[in-house]
């Protein structure tokens, strides 16, 4: 079992190295002088110069990023080449928005997804699980920005139910979060209804209801349990999917989060600024995936042994 | 058992059974076939030009005109009739979208087959690149791209002169083709993990080991022995994955850093029509709804697919 | 069902949206100017809230030099003179001031008793260290050019001598700034944000960071900045005018676009639409904002010092040909444009807009004729046309961009637009050579029309870099004009030869004017004290809630 941690978190390790590698190579390989995004189209040569020392513009590319290796290595994301703050300071003052935005996105999709993909498995090809497969599919054709732009000017703007922008205080993450949670809710109905419909036929299922337990019981005890597991894996996994959701969210609503940071790090031409928002949600990626393989252990007694 | 594809008939009676698939397929037929009749259209009038500033496509305060009359769904703030620039902009956002599936499916493809084939070292590196690819999420790679080839002023130009007589000749010039390489360098990892699996498991079948003991090159059994069993997977793949290609050339457009004006996509057209939001919200609904469907037309066919060819 | 309710509302949604959207009432009547009716008296307490798409730049006054930063500027610090609620000068730090008989030496009297926010007393060094930190090559200030005029700069800049020889500080409140030659603009000059004052201490303290721990004398204090997010200000508790701090504390929230922040101020969660620049009200809500009963009093219209150009880079080809450049400048109706803008801006013949002194209402310009532009495009060797590279600042709401490209294809120009961000424009037009043809636009540093024609069209300041004639321009006969202007004492004369020069540009077509533009501010009722300044646009500090 330690073994298999361990292999684990060297192969994340290679992954995480392996982005840093590949960004840093696409945003530094393109000619135009950064020195210029810093200093400001005034600024004269000697400044120019300077900067280039400072920043080590100069030197070839394999020692650039051997440098900002050990600058990672020492807990250092760099400082903006725009404004000039720390790149980890921007961050970690954007997390709590997005950890919020996604947690409550989860908890309403997981919340709204369970006891549909449980009925529906229940009541297999009646009219009801037929029409919630039409609506599952049409929220995986929804694009991100536009349903929550939508729902944005209905609900808030025209009915008044919410506040429109920004984050001031925890209700103004409810209707970004309802809006993020439609665009997973039908994959995870879908998800859960497949599974459930898998358990419900199998032997344990049958001899459960053989001794007489009731429907409900039989539903959502029993079969429910056994249906979830797969779902935690795939919730971890899709970690990357829910980031990209929360990036197109926090704009449509201008939420502090790291999806605007990123957006605006673009737009900015700032590269340390792009590199940290890209590496962290890489670490989240790489961290829940780990996160979900321990919980699994945990929870599924097979992989344990078998480990 | 693989169902032997061949029998293009019997696939055929049997997608049309499903109801949801060919409600799907017909919305994509009818899609492509006003996208290829537009410049016909126009040429009939029957349909505005795409890019015609109609003095009386404006009120006499100069406001777009809502829907009814002369423009079924209204005109942009430019004069410009939405319905023309829906259709139209199917040409470029169906063709980016199916342009971005092929660059994605031929390296997932390549990509997964090498991995399942070979396995050993090879496997263990494509499969460590295909991870690192997934660590970040597209939307963010893709806009890491595409500011990338803003900055440097060299926008990948590619004048496919072989396209021209397709379907696909829409306006594929400039943009349109970065924004397609992007979105598919940005889609191929899902793909792999599919493939392999598949490849991994063909490998062992008595066909691909009788080839390799009748002395078959390695060539000639991916080729001839595992390519063709793929096929099924591939496709509905490929089909789904235009659903997400489509979804985020239209994020792209959405952000500003989609396929360059005047060339209408339904991206750029929603990225357009944010400032007339709140007066005007045809201007987003009506391409946001383009989307929706095509997307929509897409999934409920690949899911058909799916189900068809009888695989998870 | 909560999903298949939404999904149904959702469907609901879209429906509406395609139906005819229902107009509100139109009142007809043109606009009120600034409509601040109101008879309240001035209240203390309460905070502004208010909203901007992307972050303050610097609140450094020696880095800062945009429309939006200013605004805030003017809550942190003060300068020697300051405007009135229009343009005339009144004294800010100086109690008073004289011009030599030379008109070479200004000689400023502080008053005493005026303090930083660290609480140490203002002195007339301040001031000298002030504007040499804006001159030191190594602060790299973007209005370092307005101040080479003081004597001693060059040399001060060059590392040949330790200070600029004409500040001087004779005593602890008395202050000279001596000239090389004379400068009826000086004045205005130390109205931009390289004129005001900092304490040295706190920007030694700081170094770079000095500009989010801004100190100055001004009204208000920074109290928070999270980086592209938030700002928040709060009363300075040494300032001494109860008149310019009503207000408990400034919100500012930055992110989003124009659309979302007019969405929240119209259902209050916002005090003011929009203080972004221009035009203060996204154009397609305009006639919407202005016929509608509730808003219609509260929208106060200005027209703005400013002039929207296309700028033609006369040292490349095609535009190396006059009979090009004024093609051009046939090619594109202007009044399209104003009828897309739904007269939120005026059409423009020449550089200078109407508010200007100097400007010409019998100026010679381009009348909308594509059949003249095609017999000089023929005339010049493009009978087919040509096409070039027309770059624009991305991202950006205006309808001017693509309705050009469709003027100048009517004649058979291709313009492809070349989106970019607003700095890479400014870095790439500013440098020779790189730039064939760019839409810009120009507003007042201050009123007067040196600061369009000396900065924009005269040839004698080209540089390879950094350089503000972006069409790079160069008429003997203009630069002998506008170097003749700039020193002549007698202002009639002086715009008489402004005036003639700028004949002689629009003569020469290097620019297509295209508008010049109004800028509007829209405020909730509660709002009081909203009087849109020329220069400065918002004065926060001026304002009061009366909820």
């Amino acid at each position: 079992m330690i073994k298999r941690f361990f292999r684990r978190l060297l192969a994340s390790l290679v992954t995480l190295l392996g982005t840093a590698f590949i960004t840093f190579f696409l945003l530094n390989a393109v000619p135009g002088d950064v020195a210029r995004v810093i200093a400001g189209a005034k600024a004269s040569p000697a400044v120019i110069q300077e900067i280039h020392a400072k920043y080590h513009l100069d030197d070839p590319l394999g020692r650039r990023f051997l440098l900002y290796l050990n600058q990672l290595v020492h807990g250092d994301l760099g400082y903006s080449y725009v404004t000039g703050q720390s790149v980890a300071e921007a961050i970690s003052a954007r997390l709590p928005t997005t950890l919020a935005l996604s947690g409550l996105a989860v908890v309403i999709w997981v919340a709204l997804a369970v006891p549909l993909g449980a009925l529906t498995a229940r009541f297999r090809d009646s009219w009801f699980d037929r029409s919630t497969l039409v609506l599952a599919t049409l929220t995986l054709s929804l694009p991100a920005f536009w349903l929550a732009r939508m729902m944005q000017y209905v609900l808030a703007y025209h009915l008044g139910w919410f506040p429109i922008g920004f984050f001031r205080r925890a209700g103004d993450l409810v209707l970004p979060a309802a809006s993020l949670a439609i665009l997973f809710v039908g994959y995870y109905a879908r998800l859960i209804h497949t599974n459930m419909v898998e358990v419900l036929d199998s032997p344990y299922i049958r001899a459960a209801r053989a001794k007489g337990a009731s429907e409900t019981r039989v539903l959502f005890k029993h079969a429910l349990r056994n249906a979830l597991i797969p779902v935690i894996t795939i919730l971890g996994m899709d970690v990357a999917g829910l980031l990209g959701g929360v990036l197109f969210i926090e704009n449509v609503f201008a939420l502090p989060g790291i999806g605007t940071l990123a957006v605006q790090s673009v737009f900015n031409l700032d590269p340390p600024v792009i590199m940290g928002s890209v590496l962290f949600s890489a670490t989240l990626v790489v961290g829940a995936n780990w996160l979900v393989d321990l919980l699994y252990g945990v929870i599924d007694p097979r992989i344990r042994s078998a480990g | 058992m693989l169902p032997n594809i061949g029998c293009f008939k019997t696939s055929l009676r049997m997608l049309a059974r499903n109801r949801l698939a060919s409600a799907g397929l017909s919305l994509l037929i009818v899609f492509v076939f006003l996208a290829m009749a537009a410049p016909l259209l126009t040429h009939w009038h029957i349909l505005h030009a795409p890019d015609q500033q109609d003095p009386v496509g404006l009120d006499a305060d100069g406001l777009p005109r809502t829907a009814g009359g002369d423009y079924l769904l209204g005109t942009d703030n430019l004069g410009r009739d939405v319905l023309a620039r829906v259709i139209y902009g199917a040409r470029v956002s169906l063709s980016v979208g199916i342009g971005a599936m092929l660059t994605a499916t031929i390296i997932g493809v390549t990509v997964g087959l090498l991995a399942g084939f070979y396995g050993g070292k090879l496997d263990l590196v494509l499969m460590r690149l295909t991870e690192i690819n997934m660590t970040i999420p597209a939307i963010l790679l893709a806009i890491a791209f595409a500011g990338l080839l803003d900055v440097s002023g060299r926008t990948i130009h590619l004048h496919p002169a072989w396209l021209s007589w397709t379907f696909l000749d829409f306006s594929l010039k400039r943009g349109a083709v970065s924004v397609f390489l992007i979105v598919g360098f940005v889609c191929w990892p899902g793909m792999v993990r599919v493939v392999r699996a598949q490849v991994l498991a063909l490998r062992e079948r008595e066909f691909v080991q009788a080839a390799r003991a009748l002395g078959a090159s390695d060539m000639r059994i991916i080729l001839g022995a595992i390519l063709p069993n793929l096929l099924p997977t591939v496709v509905v793949l490929a089909v789904m994955s235009i659903a997400n290609t489509i979804l985020l050339e239209a994020g792209l457009g959405y952000l500003g850093i989609g396929v360059p004006p005047p060339a209408p996509t339904w991206g750029s057209m929603i990225s357009e029509g944010q400032p007339y939001f709140i007066t005007y919200p045809h201007l987003v609904i009506v391409p946001g709804l383009a989307i929706v469907l095509t997307v929509l037309a897409f999934n409920l066919l690949g899911q058909g697919l799916q189900e068809l060819f009888g695989s998870k | 069902m909560p999903l298949l309710r939404s999904v149904i509302a959702l469907l609901l949604i879209l429906l509406g949206g395609i139906l005819p959207v229902v107009g509100e009432p139109a009142i007809s009547g043109a606009l009120p100017n600034p409509a601040v009716a109101n008879s309240a008296l001035p209240r203390r307490g309460g905070t502004l809230r208010l909203a901007l798409p992307t972050d303050v730049s610097s609140l450094d006054p020696a880095r800062a030099f945009d429309t939006i930063s200013m605004q805030f500027l003017m809550l942190l610090y003060q300068g020697l003179v300051e405007y009135d609620h229009g343009v005339n000068l009144l004294p800010g730090l100086a109690s008073d001031w004289s011009l030599s008989a030379d008109r070479m030496t200004y000689t400023f009297h502080l008053r005493p008793g005026v303090r930083f926010a660290n609480g140490r007393e203002l002195v007339a060094d301040d001031l000298v260290y002030s504007l040499e930190r804006t001159l030191d090559p190594v602060t790299a200030a973007p209005t370092e050019s307005y101040f080479e005029g003081i004597a001693g700069a060059k040399a001060f800049r060059e590392g040949r001598a330790p200070h600029a020889a004409g500040l001087q500080a004779l005593d602890r409140y008395t202050l000279t700034i001596q000239l090389t030659a004379p400068d009826p603009t000086f004045p205005y000059v130390l109205t931009l944000p390289g004129a005001l004052a900092v304490p040295r201490e706190e920007v030694q303290r700081w170094g770079a960071d000095f500009a989010t721990h801004p100190v100055g004398t001004g009204p208000y204090v920074l109290t928070q900045w999270h980086r592209a997010f938030q700002l928040h200000f709060a009363r300075n508790p040494l300032y001494p005018r109860a008149d310019r701090q009503y207000l408990d504390g400034i919100d500012v929230q930055i992110g989003g676009d124009t659309t979302l922040h007019l969405m929240m101020f119209e259902r209050g969660e916002l005090d003011i639409a929009e203080i972004d620049d221009n035009p203060g009200i996204p154009i397609p809500d305009f006639l919407r904002i202005a016929r509608s009963p509730r808003w219609h009093n509260l929208l106060a219209r200005m027209p703005v010092a400013a002039t929207e150009f296309l700028s033609m880079n006369v040292e490349l080809p095609p535009f190396d040909d006059v009979r090009v450049r004024q093609a051009m400048n046939y090619a594109i109706n202007k009044e399209k444009l104003v009828h897309l803008m739904h007269g939120m801006v005026m059409p423009a013949s020449g550089i200078l807009p109407a508010t200007m002194p100097g400007f010409n209402p019998n100026l010679l310009g381009y009348d909308y004729d594509p059949v003249q532009a095609r017999h000089l495009l023929a005339a010049a060797g493009h009978p087919q046309g040509f096409s070039f590279k027309l770059w624009i600042v991305s991202p950006s709401e205006s309808p001017v961009p693509a309705a050009i490209q469709y003027d100048l294809k009517q004649v058979g120009i291709d313009a492809e637009l070349k989106p970019v961000t607003f700095a890479s424009l400014l870095d790439s037009e500013e440098r020779r050579h790189a730039v064939q043809c760019s839409l810009g636009a120009w507003s007042q540093d201050y009123p007067d029309p040196s600061d369009f024609l000396d900065v924009m069209f005269n040839g004698s300041r080209i540089t390879d870099e950094g350089c503000q004639n972006t069409s790079f321009y160069n008429n003997t006969a203009v630069n002998q004009l506008l170097a003749e202007a700039a020193t002549c004492a007698d202002p009639q004369r002086r715009l008489q030869l402004y005036q003639q020069a700028e004949q002689t540009i629009v003569i020469d077509a290097p620019f297509v004017p295209l508008d010049h533009p109004y800028t509007y501010a829209l405020h909730q009722p509660w709002l009081h004290g909203v009087d849109l300044h020329p220069v400065l646009y918002f004065r926060f500090e001026r304002m009061w809630l009366a909820k």
